[in-house]
């Protein structure tokens, strides 16, 4: 379990980058919608994870990179939370 | 004095990736091609009424817009602009009778009517009405007019329109090409020049030579037929090809598990010619429009990326698979689809030979081990056209010689297509033959016979 980050605030940091970077019409986008219904592709997910690194000092692992982690923001929430962090944070967490 | 259209920019820059297509189009005609022009291909269920399409042509500005949209240069070494020439009605509809036999997959062989840039429309529809009385609609279009999701957001339009849906409406072009001042090429030029040499550095390496490729030795006949073959795949086929993405752990680099099973497809064509393992190198489209967004239709929004594998590491499909996705990661983390694109404009007041050549340079004159694009979902969520069901959506890519060959993969309502471009000669047909079976053995998770 990562001590230094909590679900909901991985949610909020991960909805605003998805709705601000990577989504032309953020509207009705929420932790829990399913990623591929927004249009999120290979290359979307693949910014989604590098922010992750860049946000939270961690690299989610290939083992981990699987379709139910990867199914909402909840889902890959929750892996990070329970992922060591691999390097320093970018920011404190709000 | 030209008419201008309300609501439409009278001249617009083209994008890099508008230019780098251009100088790929010369080059394939130079190859004794037709030509670097696309098609989308609807096959509908029932007879569509050509009067029905003209009438919404005729109705949309954006049509006629994009119609009359001519590619000008001033003066060499300026940046060359779409401008329009204030024609409306300027798109074709044309209408012919198809024919009998083979689903009409033969008709795609047949040679496309000369699409350019300069003097006429870029873009062209045809009806052809089928002998079991369903309907093929054929868009056409220079590809440097505008990319593949940017002809089915052209599609969509049509539709919308046809539907008295003006509201929804698609985005027509992007804004920032209005940006045509004499300063604007040169604005943040040396910062541009400072991001684009590190995508220039990490090509220029990736394209190193010796690469494999189809490319005939003695280049193609001077009149070189573009021919297709199309791999359908069932909805149950397609569902086990989901299942073998889930296995292979490729969720979420689904392209990069296409890539790997064409790579080694290739690679079973060189072993049957004896030829011993050669890196290869394929160049990768990247959409760089937000995901959601309803166009803009008009120019190309793309980059690209650049995959690699070196000849001792054509292995496992797995493996590959994994390698393939890793190169993504390492190069979206690097910004090389950002960085390249800005190479891609800053390369645009060049003139085209010199371009076309410079292109070329890296790889000493072989571009690729092939072209591949995956477009996932095909104007997905779209089950009628003008009231008739959509049965099959078709991506026709031009091939070019070299690299001799095209590789696209589409899925249309659950259903999986793939689509080998290829320069006529490039492969024979028992070596197609190889490539499809081996293909299908890697997307299907079949044993070898």
């Amino acid at each position: 379990m990562n001590a230094r980050i909590d679900h909901k605030t991985v949610c909020d940091k991960l909805c605003r980058f998805v709705q601000a970077e990577l989504l032309a019409e953020p509207a009705g986008f929420d932790e829990q919608s399913r990623l591929s219904d927004f249009g999120l592709d290979s290359f979307s997910l693949v910014e989604l994870l590098l922010f992750c690194e860049r946000t939270f000092g961690i690299v989610v692992p290939e083992a981990q990179l699987t379709r139910e982690n990867l199914e909402s923001i909840a889902a890959l929430s929750r892996c990070l939370c329970a992922l060591p962090a691999t390097a320093p944070m970018e920011s404190q967490p709000e | 004095m030209t008419a201008r259209m309300s609501g439409f920019p009278h001249q617009l820059q083209l994008t890099g990736a508008d230019y780098f297509i251009l100088a790929l189009d010369r080059q394939m005609r130079q190859g004794g091609m037709p030509g670097n022009v696309c098609r989308l291909v609807l096959d509908l269920d029932g007879a569509l009424e050509a009067k029905a399409l003209r009438a919404v042509v005729a109705q949309s500005e954006t049509l006629n817009w994009i119609a009359s949209l001519r590619m000008i240069r001033w003066l060499p070494f300026m940046s060359p602009r779409w401008r329009t020439n204030g024609a409306r009605g300027g798109l074709p509809v044309a209408l012919r009778a198809g024919e009998a036999g083979a689903g009409g997959r033969e008709e795609f062989n047949r040679p496309l009517g000369e699409i350019r840039t300069g003097k006429a429309p870029g873009l062209n529809l045809e009806l052809i009405g089928r002998p079991d009385g369903s309907t093929r609609l054929v868009l056409a279009w220079h590809h440097a007019l505008m990319d593949v999701r940017g002809a089915e957001f052209l599609v969509r339009h049509i539709q919308d329109r046809a539907a008295g849906g003006a509201a929804v409406g698609t985005v027509a072009f992007n804004p920032d090409q209005t940006r045509t001042g004499p300063l604007d090429f040169w604005r943040g030029f040396p910062a541009r020049v400072r991001f684009g040499r590190e995508s220039l550095a990490f090509i220029t390496q990736a394209c190193r030579p010796p690469l494999a490729s189809l490319a005939l030795a003695q280049g193609p006949p001077a009149a070189a037929r573009n021919q297709f073959r199309i791999l359908r795949f069932s909805a149950e086929e397609t569902r086990r090809m989901d299942e073998q993405v889930v296995r292979l752990n490729a969720s979420f680099r689904r392209g990069m598990f296409y890539l790997a099973a064409s790579i080694r497809a290739l690679n079973a064509v060189f072993r049957r010619r004896g030829r011993p393992p050669e890196s290869v190198l394929v160049p990768v489209p990247h959409d760089l429009r937000k995901r959601g967004m309803a166009g803009p239709i008009f120019s190309n929004q793309v980059s690209f990326l650049f995959f690699r594998v070196e000849a001792e590491a054509l292995g496992g499909l797995g493996e590959m698979t994994a390698d393939l996705g890793a190169q993504m990661m390492e190069q979206i983390r690097r910004r090389t689809p950002e960085s390249f694109a800005t190479v891609m404009e800053l390369f645009r007041p060049l003139p085209l030979g010199f371009y076309a050549r410079r292109i070329k340079q890296p790889t000493q004159g072989r571009f690729a081990t092939f072209f591949f694009s995956d477009i996932g979902e095909s104007l997905a969520g779209m089950e009628t056209f003008l009231g008739l069901p959509v049965r099959e959506v078709t991506h026709l890519a031009p091939a070019g010689g070299p690299p001799g060959l095209t590789v696209i993969f589409s899925r249309h309502r659950g259903r999986q297509s793939v689509v080998l471009s290829l320069v006529e000669g490039c492969l024979d047909e028992p070596e197609l033959e190889l490539f499809e079976q081996a293909l299908r053995r890697d997307l299907l998770s079949e044993a070898k016979a």
